[in-house]
């Protein structure tokens, strides 16, 4: 028999076509449908649920279920379902080790996988769909760009021959549900970084506070309220001059001039006034705030409470002068009985109050001697406590160092002589310093003074001077003394050091010059230091400025 | 030499001392233990000269310096004073006094200075 050829005239006449043409507009509005929840939804459940449905409804199936990846739960958890119950297969996590099963190789392979009967499937024997009754279904992934979401499955209890259509179609709807749960994600995920950054702010020990241009206060976070005590809905919506004390109403206004000049404001020390009209001590930061355009907008500021660090400050600057009164009046107690004893003694061995035999005469000496080194050790100390304090001002001018050397060496030339130690400048490159005559005459006169008592009879003491680079002048005293060791070298500069003499004349110093010496030259900006090896004398370094340093000056506006 | 000159200190043993110093160069000494003290005996006797301590009970050195420079204008007054308010010894050179000396001192110095201030020869 020959078969009937269809009409030619009009193809989408005829009721077949028409039932064609009616459903394919029908799985195109759901998918349309599905894409638009997709697009315009960002609640995860309901688009897990209108995407299910609307399969579940175009293709004409009752049972179905959506499966994605849970990395908290290790595996792929149910998030919808129809027409599966049961609640062991709503709580099952199919876990992505090793072992294999249908939903574990849809989501690893992207692939669809299609069964028509599942009932006569080996690999299906011990799922939940045949428990479920489940005949035919279909297994689709449910990708977004990159990764893998999920997948879905729609099934029926009677035998079905899946399409390429449906399944096309199917495919059709996990591409958009995998979209779409992205989305979710990624808006969950703006969502949380923003409420993590809501919430530092608003816990932010600190006030943060934005303003519009007219300083008009736009946020106000709990520190805001805690530093200032104004309450957020207080504060909102009114002038930031209501934090100002009366002393400093036009800051705001500095405020902007400057930050519209330098772009921010990074640590401005002033005060601001709180709710009950305390004034406190805040730490400023202003910053510029931007729209999209970089149009400035407001202003940004951060303030600190710093009341309670001034008033630390104080308390320490404070103690700072106790102690140095303290040092002071301590050294006055000690050198007015100095005085009467020195004064005495001097008195005595001018003969001033009578005759004294040769005995009396070498007694009243050793007192004289010794009242003298307790009077150094005095000045020393307090020397050093002024410096330590910072209670001693530089007062540098351009030093001639060859000069400067040449007084020094006068100055020691007698005590040299009576050891007959030879006392040499050695020429120089015209090296000046830029440093406190003074400060530096002392530091010399000390260095030298030791190499004259460390070095034996017939010996040599060379003080030089001369350029180190462009930014240093270096000053240097050599002796032939017995040196040093390592060791003694690395404490040499440490108050009350001593180095052990072994032989019968001991000198008697302080222990103090050294350190006092490092602390005057490091005020300078310079180095001391020194170098030695046993049995080849020392000589000691230091380093002072070569010339003013340069500053900037500010620059005009 | 014959000069007069007054010496204030509140310490007995340092008062001694620099007297005996003071009279082996020839002075004529009379001595004070406080700025009130030096202010009574200047207001009955004439002297040619004031060594004055600093820090002393009821009345310091500086403000007897003041009180003396409204009196007399030109009477050499030496400050002898602990080095460490040596701060103290600017300032009363800053309001008239006419040279200072620090405790503790060298003889040689006080020497120095009196020489200086009164243009002789010890």
């Amino acid at each position: 028999m020959k078969r009937q050829k269809p009409p030619k005239k009009d193809p989408f006449a005829s009721e077949p076509h028409k039932t064609e043409l009616l459903r394919r507009t029908r799985e195109l509005s759901a998918l349309l449908a599905v894409a638009a929840t997709a697009t315009q939804s960002l609640d995860a459940k309901k688009i897990l649920n209108d995407t299910l449905d609307k399969s579940l409804e175009i293709l004409g199936f009752k049972v179905g279920y959506i499966r994605t990846l849970d990395p908290d739960a290790g595996g792929l958890k149910v998030r919808a379902a129809r027409g599966l119950s049961s609640p062991e297969f709503l709580a099952n996590v199919v876990p992505l080790d090793s072992r294999p099963s249908i939903a574990k190789a849809v989501f690893e392979t992207r692939e669809p996988y299609i069964s028509s009967n599942i009932q006569k499937e080996r690999r299906f024997r011990h799922g939940f769909m045949r428990k479920e009754g489940l005949v035919s279904a279909a297994f689709v992934p449910v990708p977004s760009k990159n990764r893998v979401m999920g997948l879905m499955m729609v099934g029926s209890t009677k035998f079905h021959k899946f399409s390429t259509r449906q399944i096309g179609l199917l495919q059709a709807f996990g591409a958009q549900l995998g979209v779409a749960l992205e989305n979710v994600e990624l808006y969950d995920q703006v969502n949380n970084d923003r409420a993590y950054i809501e919430n530092l702010v608003e816990n932010a020990g600190d006030a943060i506070i934005s303003t519009d241009i007219e300083h008009r206060i736009l946020s106000w976070n709990r520190g805001a309220e805690v530093v200032f005590g104004y309450k957020k809905e207080e504060a909102v919506g009114k002038g930031l001059a209501i934090l100002l004390p009366p002393r400093r109403v036009s800051e705001l206004e500095e405020i902007s001039d400057k930050i519209r000049l330098i772009g921010v404001i990074r640590n401005l020390e002033t005060q601001r006034k709180r709710k009950d009209g305390i004034v406190i001590d805040a730490a400023l930061a202003v910053s510029l705030i931007r729209d999209g355009t970089g149009n400035v907008t407001g202003f940004l500021h951060l303030a600190k409470d710093i009341t309670e660090k001034k008033r630390y400050e104080q308390r320490l600057k404070e103690l700072d002068k106790m102690k140095s009164d303290f040092v002071s009046n301590v050294s006055h107690e000690l050198r007015t009985p100095l005085t009467a004893i020195k004064a005495s003694v001097d008195n005595m061995l001018d003969g001033i109050t009578g005759l004294l035999n040769e005995k009396q005469d070498r007694y009243l000496a050793r007192i004289k001697s010794n009242t003298d080194r307790l009077a150094r050790l005095i000045n020393d100390l307090l020397d050093l406590s002024r410096i330590e304090a910072g209670r001693i001002d530089l007062k540098p001018s351009h030093l001639p160092l060859l000069q400067l050397a040449k007084e020094v060496a006068e100055i020691l030339r007698t005590v040299a002589g009576q050891k007959l130690i030879s006392l040499e400048v050695a020429a120089d490159d015209g090296a000046t310093a830029w440093a406190d005559r003074d400060k530096v005459t002392q530091v010399l006169i000390n260095l030298v003074d030791n190499a004259v008592k460390f070095t034996p009879h017939h010996g040599t003491v060379t003080i030089a001077v001369r350029k180190n680079g462009d930014q240093w002048a270096q000053v240097s005293v050599a002796d032939t003394g017995p040196g040093m060791s390592g060791d003694q070298i690395g404490k040499i500069f440490d108050k009350f050091y001593r180095i052990d003499q072994s032989g019968k004349q001991k000198t008697k110093g302080t222990g103090l010059g050294l350190a006092i010496s490092k602390a005057l030259v490091e005020m300078h900006g310079g180095k001391i230091w020194a170098e030695s090896k046993v049995g080849k004398g020392s000589t000691f370094f230091f380093t002072l400025p070569a010339r003013r340093p340069f500053r900037l000056q500010a620059p005009s506006k | 030499m014959g000069l007069k000159v007054l010496l204030v200190d509140d310490e007995e043993d340092i008062l001694e001392v620099i007297q005996d110093r003071l009279e082996a160069y020839g002075f004529t000494v009379v001595t004070g233990g406080t700025g009130v003290e030096a202010l009574q005996k200047l207001s009955m006797e004439k002297f040619d000269g004031v060594f004055l301590d600093v820090k002393m009970p009821e009345m310091g050195g500086i403000e007897a310096l003041e009180e003396i420079r409204k009196r007399d204008k030109h009477i050499p007054i030496i400050i002898i004073t602990s080095s460490s308010t040596r701060e103290a010894a600017i300032e009363a050179l800053a309001k008239g006094a006419s040279e200072y000396v620090l405790k503790p001192f060298e003889w040689e110095e006080l020497k120095a200075k009196i020489e200086k201030v009164y243009k002789i020869t010890l």
